[in-house]
């Protein structure tokens, strides 16, 4: 099953690790391996090519 | 020595020799400061590779291989500290200079952290008292870490806060500015480093954990105090004294996996565990984990 992390999760765990003294890093593979951002319609602006399904 | 020289069939085969069991007691045996010899008892056992091996040597004539093994002079042992180093110092005046030298070597594979230990046992009953001076809060992390550590991994509690005394140990924390030096150090950010530095010093039934001014390196300190202070591994229940220089930026775990990603629980627990570790960052890997925001009206 893929957990997926929603926003408020995500805050919360950041700031349970700057509770810590714990910076969190976001990483994420750039720029070719965004499709899982870009395929949301609300992201299409930013693909090379808009209309291009992903 | 007779019976280590290779036999006809072994150099046909230019076979390396089986240790003998003298270097497999030697490089397996405990050291007195785990980490610490490690890499003499690598040295030594590479050297005992080196100099015992078979090495096929082009001939012109070709294919016969020549034994070029002989006895080995030089002998490397994990050597522990030879200076007795008197009681840990628990005053409050500073050290520009803690670190015995002998111990500074060994330990420069570690790099930030120094220290000695004077082989006596450290002994903390089970109920400690803390004392905090310097602005260190009752609420504060660090003492949250510290009742965390010591209950959990030694089953101890925490008697009573401010100046309080106990038969069973004191752990005094405390922020003083300018209260520790560097000295030797890799990075040439000293005041950086300084920022992080804490002193950690063991006597017979106190605990001394000293950082200059940010709670995180308390918390550090804490946790190491909460390790140390119980009956742990054999080197870390002896008294001494350790000095943690610290590190800039010291990120070490990561977390991502394309497929898969724990629970929220699961992640706390390793970012707390890497608090433990003296670790400031941590990266997590989003692709594909996190859920992001949709317009309304998308599907």
């Amino acid at each position: 099953m893929n957990v997926r992390t929603t926003p408020l999760e995500l805050q919360e765990l950041t700031d349970f690790a700057l509770h810590y003294h714990v910076q969190l890093i976001p990483y994420l593979d750039a720029p070719g391996h965004v499709a899982f951002i870009l395929k949301h319609p609300e992201y299409a602006a930013l693909r090379a090519f808009a209309d291009q399904q992903l | 020595m007779g019976a280590f020289f290779p036999t006809s069939t072994d150099r046909k085969r230019g076979a390396t020799r089986a240790e003998p069991a003298r270097i497999r007691r030697r490089a397996s045996s405990s050291c007195i400061f785990p980490g610490i010899g490690q890499r003499h008892i690598k040295e030594y056992r590479s050297l005992w590779h080196q100099e015992n091996s078979y090495r096929a040597r082009p001939r012109p004539h070709g294919g016969r291989l020549l034994y070029t093994g002989k006895t080995s002079t030089k002998i490397l042992l994990p050597l522990p500290c030879p200076a007795h180093l008197p009681d840990a110092d628990t005053g409050d005046a500073p050290r520009p200079e803690p670190v015995p030298t002998c111990i500074r070597r060994l330990c420069r594979s570690s790099g930030a952290a120094k220290g000695h230990i004077d082989g006596q046992r450290h002994c903390i009953g089970r109920r400690v008292a803390v004392e905090l001076e310097g602005g260190v809060k009752e609420k504060d992390v660090a003492v949250e870490s510290l009742k965390e550590g010591l209950a959990t991994r030694f089953h101890r509690s925490l008697a009573a806060m401010h100046s309080a005394r106990s038969e069973s140990g004191v752990i005094r924390m405390a922020l003083k500015p300018n209260s520790l030096s560097i000295g030797q150090a890799n990075d040439r950010d000293k005041a950086a480093l300084a920022e992080q530095a804490y002193r950690l010093t063991l006597g017979p039934k106190t605990v001394n954990g000293r950082s200059q001014r940010r709670s995180r390196t308390l918390l550090r300190s804490a946790d190491s105090a909460s390790t140390d202070s119980a009956v742990g591994r054999a080197s870390l229940a002896s008294r001494g004294e350790r000095l943690w220089t610290g590190l800039i930026f010291n990120c070490g775990p990561f977390i991502g996996r394309c497929h898969h990603l724990e629970r929220l629980d699961v992640l706390k627990q390793a970012v707390r565990q890497a608090a433990f570790f003296k670790i400031n960052g941590f990266a997590i890997k989003l692709e594909g984990h996190f859920q992001y925001k949709r317009r309304s009206g998308h599907g």
